[in-house]
């Protein structure tokens, strides 16, 4: 009894002192076998208790247990004082530079203005539209006649636009989708149509002859000019993210009757005057009005019973303002180098 | 169009306002005011001054020193003009005036004496060509003045946007603008001074108007006693220069002058050069007629000409001929002063190409009263001016305009609805009467008189009416208001739905950079990839004579983007999606077109097979996300001439071709100047839309886990890899779930005409897991079904 007794203190003695002294998880995890493992010395103590007396066991083994009980909080704290320990270690040594790039990958780039075409119809699709597009080579009808614009119209400048042969045209603004919406879908109607138009010009830093437009034709009872312009100041803030101030003024379109232009508040000077704006204050938008009762029956529509407003504007210099674009050619260069500092969208 | 603010001043006062109001009035009212141009802001820094003494420089003969009276000092002042003179009132500029030219002028010794500023020269200030000498002014010119002011030359002038009055026939001469400016500031217009004392008398002259329909009416105005040598007096040089017209001669000047205040044109013909009497009539085809710009034009029977008796001396509207001008020698004038029909005249134009400020007017539908108005206006200004004139106190007229007057109605609530603008019925009617119109009625209608200068084709309906009344009330009023939404749900366009997500869809996944190229085909691209037999749409006038035509693919344009590109980049991917123009499947004069997308992928160095399986997966990711199930198999279709015949892939979805995917073919590759191994991918999107947008329909998660196995084979390389997985499928059966190609090798240890494949299978069971020994008997029965297929298992 006392031998064991005796073997109990020895071992409480050495392996207390040992667990505090265990350098590392290894050695306090061979000092955990070598003491409460199956073959380890506390537990070849516990089985030499079937020789002794009930008394004597019961002493021997309430001794061996709180040893036991012992040991084992002290090899636990130990450890996770370890493991703390190694954790620190590694979080003192392990680094990264952040300064270091990830492994090369390839992105893509949106096309700047096709990205501005997909940002306007889903705005409005938003806003309830349907978005729209028709032929980019036009009947005349459709270009011109249906949309008030008869052959001896002074607005139909034959040196703009380009007609082919065999008597269609390439279509010179996106109105022509005006006819076909109202003819395909009747009143009442909310849709846009955004894509390629041609004009016969010749090209320089700022004219094009292929560029982009967005339509837009809103047709039912009661619209009014106040519509129009709710509807263009949403299409403004969509576009610039915060409200910005437009003012409408008269203009001339054939295809509308008020005709209309838009102006926002130049966003460089904030309307003070400036050489963007070339010292008026205001920026053109876009050309809009009421459409023309001649519009509306063209396109089947009774004009007593509805009333609509149109809209329509380049895309190009719209992408140009946003993005300081400083020629408007490099749209259709294909060239990466510009095309490549374009990422959103 | 210019605007002088001087000459407006003469219809209606504008005193006391300040002109940026005026510009900004009519930009908010009538017509955008692009430009204030300040006429002679450049020189306001320069007086009227006396020269009191001129003596020669102590140390320079050519130069004078001289004392000049400021009328406030008296000044040093050393000039090297010849002709200055004591006792002359001269243009001084004082130190730190600038001159034209941003030429600042400062204080400076000149061989010893102290000139403090300048005396002043035509050319210096920009008035004149003039370098002789200094300019001399008129003796009386009072002391200390402006220089601007006492030349006259102060002026605003406004530059008007013309083409938003391409609808408004009043507003092409200063007197419409006076008269919108009158109701801007409620200030009275002011009534044009004309000569009331001409009869109209259909004898006066020889007139045959053969051509009525061409011309309305033709009235002609006999003057003698002038000469072609008579300038104009400085005022009406200026004004015309203002208005962006240069000083010809007088009675030219004279012609002008009241084209720009009235907005008709007249024609001044030398009366000494014309043969009898005028006919307008048609010209006949062929006719030659050498106009004043002395180009020759050939006329046809369309136009409508001027002639006396033996030939053509103006085509109508547009221009006059050269030898019937006023010339130096010319002592009679007849004058012209007409109504063209609008649309006959403008036809002309355009087929002559031949714009001029006359057919700018002649093509708006004039007021019928102006020719009349515009004669009686000459004839005062030229009794003024030239009061030697001898004016016939008869104009011939052929031809009486009848006045049919034009009412139209215009409802109050309507206008309200329509502009959702609050304007009470006497507004309305205010507005209206203050530019012309004539208005009766009650809330519910107004019958408006519409005046002849508006009845044009200019307002003819109620909308219009409602346009005067928004304008004139002032667009400004309207508030923002958003419209009653339907709910209905907006429908799509499928073709174009994808249109707008595949090319993005290309970008997000794959890396590739949207490109845009024009819509017309080269010469050069035609005899690069095209053969001669396709049909292309031509244009009747294009850019340049090499881009006649338009594309019938986006081939040649994005191979074109990519040779430029591989001057600057390692590795090119790049995607556009267009139309391609297939006359041959049109209708109605409009081809089909076709939405069409083209990839590229090039890489310098890489290996050509490997590229296009990438393009491959490139695809799948793309065709994957937009949902459309496809695959790829042997071209059964011929190919576009883009693909490398041996490594082309025919993609399929539903039943038929969607695309192409293929490596660059050789030739086209040499031809478009390509050094680097390219894939190209083609997809025809709107048979691409056709195929359903396949919906996952969700697999309940297996219940017990799979085992795997990898078996390597090798094939002989005929056989495709889509008949080997079918192959293990149907050997696997239930058992086998997945079966994926994971390596591919040709090469060392393997014999040649065959190729190593490896795969990695997965067998699962629904109702319990899988024993080895299961899993090995499914596996080897796999093993078998290809050894029978002559494909062995790699050892």
């Amino acid at each position: 009894m006392s031998d064991l007794l005796a073997q109990i203190e020895e071992i409480e003695g050495a392996a207390l002192g040992q667990v505090q002294a265990s350098a590392d998880l290894d050695a306090l995890r061979d000092l955990e076998v070598a003491t409460l493992g199956r073959k380890g010395s506390l537990t070849s103590v516990l089985r030499g208790l079937k020789d002794l007396s009930p008394d004597d066991r019961r002493a021997a083994g309430q001794r061996s247990n709180d040893l036991k009980r012992k040991l084992q909080e002290a090899i636990d704290r130990r450890r996770a004082a370890l493991e703390e320990a190694e954790v620190q270690a590694s979080l003192e040594k392990d680094r990264l530079d952040p300064t270091q790039p990830g492994p090369p990958r390839a992105y893509g780039h949106p096309h700047p203005i096709l990205a501005m075409q997909r940002e306007l119809a889903q705005l409005f699709e938003s806003m309830g539209f349907t978005v729209m597009d028709g032929p980019e080579v036009e009947t005349e009808y459709y270009n011109f006649e249906a949309l008030n614009i008869p052959s001896w119209h002074p607005a139909r400048d034959m040196q703009d636009t380009f007609w082919l042969k065999g008597g269609g045209v390439l279509r010179t603004h996106t109105s022509g989708m005006q006819i076909r919406a109202m003819q395909e879908r009747g009143a009442p109607l909310r849709v846009v149509a955004l894509g390629r138009v041609f004009r016969n010009e010749d090209q320089d830093a700022s004219h094009e002859h292929t560029f982009h437009q967005i339509e837009g034709l809103v047709v039912d009872e009661g619209i009014s000019v106040a519509h129009l312009k709710g509807v263009l100041d949403a299409m403004l803030q969509g576009v610039f993210g915060e409200p910005v101030t437009s003012r409408l003024r008269p203009s001339y379109f054939p295809f509308v009757e008020p005709g209309l232009e838009l102006d926002f508040e130049c966003r460089i000077c904030k309307g003070k005057g400036c050489p963007t704006c070339k010292g008026t204050g205001w920026v053109e938008m876009c050309g809009c009005g009421m459409v023309h009762p001649n519009v509306l029956k063209a396109g089947g529509i009774d004009s007593e019973r509805y009333t609509g407003f149109a809209f329509g504007l380049g895309i190009d210099r719209l992408t140009m303002m946003r993005y300081a674009v400083p020629d408007i050619r490099l749209f259709m260069s294909g060239d990466l180098r510009f095309l490549e500092q374009f990422h959103t969208g | 169009m210019k605007l002088s603010l001087k000459w407006l001043g003469e219809f209606v006062d504008l005193s006391g306002i300040d002109p940026d109001e005026v510009a900004a009035q009519l930009t908010q009212k009538v017509a955008p005011i692009e430009e204030i141009e300040r006429v002679g802001e450049a020189l306001r820094d320069v007086k009227v001054a006396h020269v009191l003494k001129a003596e020669k420089h102590p140390d320079a003969d050519r130069l004078k020193v001289c004392v000049v009276d400021t009328g406030d000092e008296h000044i040093d002042v050393v000039c090297g003009a010849p002709n200055v003179a004591a006792g002359q009132r001269i243009a001084y500029a004082p130190v730190g005036a600038v001159l034209p030219g941003n030429f600042k002028l400062e204080k400076r010794k000149i061989r010893g004496v102290v000139s403090h500023g300048m005396i002043c020269s035509e050319k210096e200030m920009e008035l004149g060509d003039s370098h002789d000498g200094i300019l001399v002014l008129d003796p009386e010119a009072p002391l200390g003045t402006p220089l601007v002011e006492h030349l006259g030359i102060d002026d605003i002038v406004l530059d008007v946007d013309n083409k938003s009055v391409t609808h408004r026939a009043d507003l092409w001469g200063h007197y419409g603008f006076a008269r919108e400016l009158s109701s801007a500031f409620g200030r009275p217009l002011r009534l044009l001074e004309v000569d009331k004392r001409l009869q109209a008398d259909p004898d006066a002259f020889d007139i045959r108007r053969e051509d009525e329909e061409g011309c309305p009416q033709y009235l002609g105005l006999l003057i003698e006693n002038v000469s072609g040598e008579a300038e104009s007096p400085g005022w009406l040089c200026q004004r015309l220069t203002a208005a962006g017209m240069r000083p010809v001669n007088l009675l030219v000047d004279l012609s002008n002058y009241v084209m720009l205040e009235t907005g008709q044109p007249t024609h001044p013909f030398d009366q000494d050069t014309l043969s009898g009497g005028i006919r307008v009539r048609r010209a006949q085809d062929g006719e030659k007629l050498r106009t004043l710009d002395d180009v020759e034009r050939s006329l046809t029977k369309e136009d409508v000409v001027i002639a006396d008796h033996e030939r053509a001396v103006a085509i109508a509207g547009i221009m006059g001929g050269g030898p019937t001008e006023v010339s130096a020698t010319t002592t009679r004038v007849l004058l012209e002063s007409a109504a063209f029909d609008a649309i006959r005249v403008r036809r002309t134009s355009a087929r002559l190409s031949l714009r001029t400020d006359a057919l700018a007017r002649f093509e708006k539908f004039l007021d019928p009263t102006l020719p009349e108005l515009a004669i009686r206006r000459y004839a005062h200004l030229l009794t003024q001016l030239c009061p030697d004139a001898k004016i016939h106190p008869r104009f011939a007229q052929s031809g009486t305009v009848t006045i049919e007057p034009r009412h139209v109605t215009l409802r109050p609530p309507r206008a309200r609805l329509k502009l959702g603008l609050d304007a009470s019925r006497e507004e309305m009617s205010d507005r209206l009467t203050s530019v012309g119109f004539e208005v009766r009625g009650d809330d519910q209608q107004l019958e408006v008189r519409v005046p002849t200068f508006r009845a044009g084709r200019d307002v003819e309906i109620e909308d219009d009416l409602i346009e005067e009344v928004g304008r004139l009330c002032g667009y400004e009023r309207i508030a923002s208001e958003l419209p009653q939404v339907r709910c209905t749900p907006p429908g799509r366009d499928p073709v174009k739905s994808l249109e707008r997500q595949v090319a993005a869809v290309f970008t997000a996944e794959a890396g590739f950079t949207e490109v845009l190229s024009y819509s017309f085909a080269t010469d050069q691209q035609r005899q690069r990839y095209h053969s001669d037999d396709e049909q292309f749409l031509a244009l009747e006038h294009p850019i340049s004579k090499e881009a006649g035509v338009l594309r019938r693919s986006l081939v040649p344009g994005i191979l074109e983007h990519a040779a430029h590109n591989q001057l600057h980049r390692e590795e090119v991917r790049i995607v556009e999606v267009g139309r391609a123009y297939l006359p041959e499947h049109g209708k109605d004069g409009i081809p089909e077109e076709r939405h069409e997308l083209v990839a590229v992928r090039m890489e310098r160095g890489a290996d050509p097979e490997s590229l296009v399986l990438r393009m491959r997966s490139d695809l799948e990711a793309a065709l994957r996300r937009l949902g459309r199930p496809w695959q790829g198999r042997a071209p059964s279709e011929s190919l576009p001439p883009f693909a490398h015949p041996g490594r082309s892939v025919e993609l399929v979805g539903g039943t038929q071709r969607i695309g192409v995917l293929a490596q660059l073919h050789p030739e086209v590759a040499r031809t478009f100047e390509i050094e680097w191994p390219v894939a190209m991918a083609w997809l025809d999107l709107g048979r691409l839309s056709e195929i359903a947008c396949q919906v996952p329909q969700v697999e309940p998660l297996p219940q017990f886990p799979s085992a795997f196995r990898d078996i390597s084979v090798v094939a002989p390389a005929t056989e495709t890899i889509e008949v080997i997985e079918k192959e293990i499928r149907s050997a696997g059966k239930k058992r086998l779930h997945g079966v994926r190609l994971f390596d591919v090798y040709q090469g060392k240890g393997i014999p040649d005409g065959h190729r190593s494949l490896a795969f990695r299978l997965e067998y699962r069971d629904p109702d319990k897991t899988l024993t080895d020994q299961e899993v090995q008997k499914a596996h080897d029965r796999i093993v078998k079904r290809l050894e029978q297929k002559n494909i062995r298992q790699r050892g």
